[in-house]
């Protein structure tokens, strides 16, 4: 696997806060793989980083195999990093501002999950538009109006 | 009203998903220089929350603080704010007028019940010529306060003028104008748990930041020691500017048209009061993002601190004096003049004198 | 009003009245003194001016046969009283508070020169008064007024750092603080042997003047 540029880069020329950085991630990644909660560095609460900071750092960390976009009050980008569980997540406001700017260490990311309170209003909304497949399994013998109808796979 | 029972019913009515949500505690999170995982809390804590019934009293006040937190485009995240809350007295947003405006702040605290609203103060109490100054509906604003924080959980004076008294009280204070804090401290309103949030206006961030902690706890933050929420009060505009890289080697701005404000150099020397003061302006900055006052190229006003109108010229350098004319100074020397004088004078007359007593 | 707003208006004016009523009238007190004139035949070829002007440059550096005695403190003495002038007339927020009060103005120094001179400063008053300790003759000379002057002369150093690097407390308290240090020094200015900040020249001056006119060797 390709770890990001890491390997070409001399170490010992980097600026002090991005190898602190770097040593945090490695800690709460080494958190995370032990069984710990995920976890998520902020990167709006480090004003000793400057920009050209912050771009060496994500140089640094490389593309790895996911990109996504979350559509809800705006854009949430989540890019993971050449390193497995290394997260570089950008929250959008409606207006197209900047509202937080996040390293997470995560199997994924708690905005890409699926919520279950979501979940249930979709299925809700869901069954409420299948008046035809509901009708038709009755005759099927489904159970309880209101339930999930039976997914047909099949054409018979 | 009935209404959903908790926030969590409320947003899933608005059609506000959790993935939103959770954007919003995320964003907050990151304005209160929370950790992280508080947003987690913060999430599952204000979803099972009660929405809170609010009454915000507008007095000696321009509405600049109102306009601060709803005058983004909506819907931002700031707005938002005004979903968890149940706003049921703000004058100057609520579609009731007249008696029945005056009658929903009367129902919501018999309602809420003892402790069981929030006061949301913007501006300052004019206390001169009996509190005639400002009224409403008959009230003066002082009886308004007074009776409203009767049963209140908790108080917010949002905005400078409410928590330090603002522009009405600077000098001469016309008015006699006073903050919600100096009030309660001589007893002329009931005493309440506290929190400023200064600023003219406050960050909008920094208002919503501070009810989504109330809301997500149900207890005031910490707080320092103008009662301010340390998570946005806690810096100095000035330790958080990206113009201190050039403070720290000494290259600075001589007047706003010179090579080194087109380079962007510290505006130290052109009277910048980011070194005193405590806000949040230059990481959660202004007009969504775009920039703070520094970053347009003016030094801070250092609104959001006590008597800011009164500390001297905005252009003036911190390290300069604060007072007018040099009139004291030549009073000083001619006083030393006379003085000395007056002791050589002696000196010499009792010199004579013993000389006199030598030859008789 | 707030300790800031108290120790950069009204405590600075009335430190600033006293400093100034003081010298004042210290200086006038003293020039104004019965001068008794010296009748006899000027032995020597120098004028009262030459001479004046002799021994205040003369008593710039020890007599030959004292220096190894006073070297330390002469040094020492030197290297504090440069760096306090190069921070005080060399540190920009300290031009602009001169430039307030009276509109001169100058170039400031790098803040790397201005830290240094301050370290020097701060390390050769502590080593001064060490010697002043340690040495039994100068620790009988020594009177209230050499340990008072001592302080408030150092105070506004180490404050103004403390100041300068948000050291111990919020920026607005090390501010005021150092600023009412400043006050301190300027209120006893006149008053102790702080006062030869102006009452050197004079000292040497007419010292020198007296010998000129004797012939005499100062």
């Amino acid at each position: 696997m390709s770890a990001g540029g890491l390997e070409a880069e001399d170490w010992s020329q980097l600026p002090a806060p991005v190898i602190s950085l770097l040593q945090e991630i490695a800690v709460r990644l080494d958190r995370l793989v032990s069984g710990g909660e995920p976890e998520a560095i902020d990167l709006r609460a480090l004003p000793i980083m400057t920009e050209e900071d912050l771009q060496q750092l994500r140089d640094l960390l490389g593309t790895g195999e996911v990109t996504a976009t979350v559509q809800a009050m705006g854009a949430t980008e989540l890019e993971e990093t050449a390193f497995p569980g290394v997260w570089w997540a950008t929250y959008f406001g409606a207006d197209g501002d900047m509202v937080a700017e996040r390293i997470e260490m995560a199997w994924v990311p708690d905005i890409l999950v699926a919520q279950a309170a979501d979940v249930r209003t979709g299925l809700q909304q869901l069954v409420e538009r299948l008046p035809e497949a509901a009708e038709a399994d009755r005759e099927g013998g489904a159970e309880g109006a209101g339930e999930v109808p039976p997914v047909r796979w099949s054409d018979d | 009203m009935a209404g959903p029972s908790t926030l969590g019913d409320f947003l899933l009515q608005r059609g506000i998903s959790r993935r939103g949500f959770m954007k919003f505690c995320t964003a907050m999170a990151s304005a209160m220089a929370m950790p992280p995982s508080f947003a987690r809390d913060m999430a599952a804590n204000l979803e099972t929350a009660k929405r809170q019934s609010v009454i915000w009293l507008s007095f000696q006040e321009c509405t600049g603080c109102t306009e601060s937190l709803t005058r983004s485009h909506s819907p931002t995240l700031e707005s938002l704010i005004f979903d968890f809350i149940s706003l049921d007295y703000h004058h100057t947003l609520q579609a009731a007028s007249g008696h029945a405006a005056e009658k929903a702040r009367e129902e919501a605290m018999e309602r809420a019940g003892e402790g069981g609203y929030l006061v949301v103060v913007d501006g300052s109490i004019p206390t001169g010529a009996g509190g005639a100054y400002s009224t409403i509906a008959g009230m003066t604003n002082l009886q308004m306060l007074a009776e409203t924080l009767e049963n209140a959980a908790a108080v917010v004076s949002v905005g400078t003028c409410a928590a330090f008294g603002g522009i009405p009280y600077a000098d001469p204070n016309p008015t006699d104008a006073r903050s919600v804090e100096s009030l309660m401290a001589n007893g002329h309103v009931p005493s309440k748990p506290l929190i400023n949030v200064s600023g003219c206006p406050p960050v909008p961030v920094v208002i919503s930041g501070t009810f989504a902690h109330y809301l997500t706890f149900g207890q005031i933050p910490e707080l320092d020691h103008y009662n301010r929420p340390k998570a946005f009060f806690g810096d100095t505009i000035h330790d958080r500017c990206y113009r201190r890289p050039f403070y720290d080697q000494g290259k600075m701005a001589k007047s706003f048209d010179d090579e080194g404000a087109r380079k962007g150099w510290c505006l130290y020397e052109v009277g910048c009061k980011g070194p005193t003061t405590y806000n949040a302006c230059a990481t959660a900055k202004w007009n969504n993002g775009t920039s703070f006052p520094i970053e347009s190229g003016h030094g801070c006003l250092g609104c959001s601190e006590p008597n800011f109108w009164d500390a001297g010229s905005f252009y003036k350098p911190l390290s300069a004096g604060m007072w007018g004319e040099a009139e004291g100074l030549a009073a000083a020397a001619a006083v030393g003049v006379a003085a000395g004088a007056g002791a050589a004078w002696g000196h010499r007359r009792r010199h004579a004198q013993a000389q006199e007593e030598s030859q008789s | 009003m707030t300790l800031l707003e108290f120790t950069r208006g009204p405590a600075l004016e009335a430190s600033l009245i006293i400093l100034v009523a003081g010298v004042i009238w210290r200086l006038v007190g003293l020039l104004l003194l019965p001068y008794k004139r010296d009748h006899s035949e000027p032995r020597g070829n120098r004028t009262a001016l030459g001479g004046a002007l002799q021994t205040i440059l003369r008593r710039f550096w020890p007599y030959r046969a004292f220096q190894n005695r006073v070297l330390f403190s002469h040094v020492m003495g030197y290297a504090f009283h440069i760096g306090l002038a190069i921070v005080v007339f060399g540190y920009r927020p300290h031009i602009l508070f001169i430039r307030d009060l009276t509109g001169i103005s100058w170039p400031g120094l790098p803040y790397w020169v201005v830290y240094l001179a301050g370290a020097v400063t701060l390390a050769a008053l502590v080593a001064l008064l060490i010697r002043r300790l340690s040495h039994g003759v100068l620790r009988l000379l020594s009177t209230p007024d050499d340990y008072l002057s001592w302080l408030v002369t150092i105070l506004p150093v180490i404050t103004g750092f403390m100041a300068v690097q948000h050291l111990g407390a919020r920026y607005e308290t090390l501010l005021a603080v150092h600023l009412l240090s400043v006050e301190l020094l300027l209120i006893w200015l006149p008053f102790g042997k702080l006062m030869h900040t102006f009452t050197f020249l004079f000292s040497r001056g007419f010292t020198g003047a007296r010998a000129a006119h004797k012939g005499a060797k100062t």
